[in-house]
């Protein structure tokens, strides 16, 4: 039933989720993460701190109760994730059902998997950094046993990162290990492109020699390249951005310099959230 | 009434102005004190009245009020630092140009109302004010921003504050008499140098709610001063009010009857008076209003609880309005504003989450029929993000008895999506709307 939901107490001091580096100020937020995150929440998430958030920021005493109760009965993580959605009426009893499915899921997969579930849900929010450390850390973890195929799959993930990051160096490096493990067709193109991006021609070839990579295929992707590439410098988004760097006497020095520092700016500022500086 | 003599560390428990555009009156109620009095400018002789104007002291930047500015501008410079018409001077947003220099109505409004306070507390000998009550003829937003600027300036807080108008001071006054005296219909005739004016207050009992109406009429054009000027006016006056009076009271019921203003400090009624008085109680006087203002600063109702009846006069929201939610996957409706709230006071804040809806709908019903209008208020506009992602702020705010303002703010979602600081408003006429 769609229409407006009243919002409750709003917190003076909210609960911080160090995952995602949010605040959460009020039982809506908190729904909202729970329902949304729920790949980013371990059992430690309902600790003390959480218990004195309900009860004094968000006044809900009955809530915290339901919480205490459910590690005194050391209840699973998808008991204690309902107890709050379903106390709140935030969500809809069909869409709770539907949220049935990724709790099962939640019971279904392993520790790695659920890490990798939640360093997946940081790329798409651009909190790389974070993501590369989780990935980093299920290789790491040597106690559960993994396939090779979630194996490749988490060093293909990081190589992805890396990319992200410009660093093509690194980026082809976990693309070859991945592709070591499990040699997909995927790895294989992830690992040609890196290395074309880093420009060298001398790793592509000893690369394609390796692994026996048709001339085609790499011929192909050149030419994918020189193809986007092509479009992006004709484009007029292009042109217009080209020419913020070039100066001309009749522009202002100081405008110029004040143009470029702008530009230069945004992109240290987005290159630093990518990496969560 | 004896004035009172107050002992200094006196806490007065409510304060009652009445600025009206002649006479200033000044009011209070204090604790052991059976009704309140009016405050008299002198000790040795009642003079309650305080003629609302002021004067400039030449050459320096000082100010008098009342008899004083009268006398001074008499006596100095035939008025040329002289100021009255104060009222409908900030309405009009109007200025004053005195010695070479401009002076907003409302910055000299806000001056008259202090020095009336000065008095008041230099002559009841008071330590502290609980509550404020200013009545004024009607509530027009300019002068009642001014006199709540001006009282908050004062280290006075919203919840001690009260505009009321004239017609609400007089429903407060009457419902803190004797129920025999509103039994039926109650009258007011209010004369004063710059109109007469009726009012019939009514009691409707048969809702739930009861209601309690006023309705006015302005009969200045028919009656005015100037007819106290000779005996053979005063005459013609007295007949056009016997015929007034037995138009206005004549299937009607009416308990009581109250007559006000300086109007009627002559003795010119005599067979006006004679007819009112016939099965009724009448009273004359001056303080009806500057006394139901300080019963109004307490809300007070000695007889009745604020939930038995509403109040359905100028000044008074005359709509109810709601919204309607979603509470535990039911819809039903919130009261935002409640009808027979004073105008000023009316306003809320609340804020809501979207869920699959781009339009906010008000429930907006009429107190006199009970009539129902939906009013959607289109949100459309604000950024299109995951479901349940957009929390938005409903303010709501009269700016008079009949119109109200709507604006929808777009907070975002805390931390997860920034507001976009997108505004939505709309301006809804509660009179327009239910023709």
């Amino acid at each position: 039933m769609s229409g407006l939901l009243l919002c409750t107490k709003q917190a003076v001091n909210p609960l911080y989720v160090e995952n995602g580096s949010i605040r959460i100020y009020n039982l809506e937020e908190l729904c909202y993460y729970l329902y949304n995150y729920t790949y980013m929440i371990t059992a430690d998430f309902f600790d003390e701190k959480f218990i004195m958030f309900c009860e004094n920021e968000l006044e809900q005493v009955s809530l915290a109760q339901k919480i205490k109760e459910c590690i005194a009965h050391k209840q699973p993580l998808r008991t204690f994730i309902m107890r709050v959605l379903e106390s709140a009426y935030f969500y809809s009893t069909d869409e709770l059902k539907k949220f049935e499915t990724t709790l099962a899921y939640l019971d279904s997969t392993s520790v790695k998997e659920r890490m990798k579930a939640r360093a997946d849900m940081m790329v798409k929010a651009g909190k790389l950094k974070s993501a590369m450390a989780i990935y980093k850390s299920i290789l790491d973890n040597k106690e559960e046993i993994m396939s090779l195929q979630f194996n490749a799959s988490v060093k293909s993930n990081i190589g992805v990162i890396y990319t992200e990051l410009f660093m093509y160096d690194k980026a082809a490096e976990y693309f070859e290990m991945a592709y070591d493990i499990d040699p997909i067709e995927e790895y294989r193109d992830f690992l040609v492109c890196a290395l074309m991006m880093l420009g060298d021609e001398e790793r592509l070839h000893l690369i394609t020699s390796r692994y026996h990579i048709d001339e085609e295929i790499v011929n192909e992707y050149k030419l994918a390249f020189s193809n986007v590439n092509k479009m992006v410098r004709s484009s007029d988004k292009y042109k217009q951005f080209t020419e913020q760097f070039k100066y001309d006497s009749k522009k202002s020095l100081n405008l110029y310099y004040e143009n470029i520092t702008h530009i230069l700016s945004g992109w240290k500022e987005d290159y630093r959230k990518a990496i969560d500086a | 009434m004896e004035n009172l003599v107050l002992k200094k560390q006196l806490n007065i428990s409510a304060l009652g102005i009445d600025i009206s555009k002649d006479y200033t009156l000044v009011g209070y109620s204090a604790p052991g004190m059976a009704e309140p009095d009016s405050m008299s400018m002198s000790k040795e002789e009642n003079r309650y009245l305080i003629p609302t104007c002021m004067y400039k002291m030449k050459n320096v930047q000082e100010w008098c009020i009342g008899e004083e500015a009268s006398f001074r501008a008499k006596d100095e410079d035939n008025g040329a630092n002289y100021i009255d018409n104060l009222l409908e001077a900030v309405k009009n947003k109007g200025t004053y140009t005195i010695e070479d220099k401009e002076y907003k109505a409302k910055e000299l409004l806000a001056i008259y109302l202090e020095l009336v306070m000065d008095k008041a507390k230099t002559i009841l000998e008071y330590d502290s004010v609980s509550h404020i009550a200013v009545t004024v003829e009607e509530t027009e937003k300019n002068v009642v921003d001014t006199i709540i600027g001006k009282l908050r300036i004062m280290g006075y807080r919203d919840e001690n504050i009260r505009m009321l108008s004239h017609t609400e001071a007089f429903i407060y006054y009457v419902i803190n008499q004797k129920r025999e005296l509103w039994v039926n219909d109650v009258v007011l005739f209010d004369f004063s140098n710059h109109h007469f004016k009726y009012r019939r207050l009514k009691t409707i009992k048969n809702r739930v709610p009861g209601i309690i109406t006023v309705e006015e009429e302005d009969f200045s054009k028919l009656m005015d001063m100037s007819y106290l000027s000779s005996p053979a006016d005063k005459e013609r006056l007295d007949d056009k009010f016997l015929r007034l009076v037995q138009e206005k009271f004549g299937k009607n019921i009416i308990s009581t009857v109250f007559l006000t203003g300086v109007g009627f400090y002559d003795e010119w009624a005599d067979k006006s008076i004679k007819e009112i008085c016939n099965r009724r109680r009448v009273f004359k006087g001056y303080n009806l209003f500057v006394k139901g203002a300080c019963y109004g600063a307490l809300k007070r109702y000695n007889n009745i609880t604020d939930t038995e009846y509403i109040f359905a006069c100028e000044g008074r929201t005359k709509a109810n309005v709601g919204i309607v939610i979603n509470h535990k996957e039911r819809q039903m409706s919130v009261a935002l504003s409640k009808a027979g709230t004073n105008w000023y006071e009316a306003g809320v804040k609340t804020t809501c989450i979207l869920d699959n809806v781009d339009k906010i709908r008000l429930l907006v019903s009429s107190v006199d029929n009970g009539a129902v209008k939906h009013v959607d208020i289109d949100v459309s506009p604000f950024p299109k993000r995951v479901n349940k992602a957009t929390r938005v702020e409903i303010l709501l705010s009269f700016v008079n008895d009949t119109v109200f303002d709507v604006v929808v703010k777009d907070l975002g979602f805390g931390d997860f999506f920034k507001t976009s600081g997108m505004i939505v408003k709309e301006t809804i006429n509660t009179e327009e709307l239910f023709g």
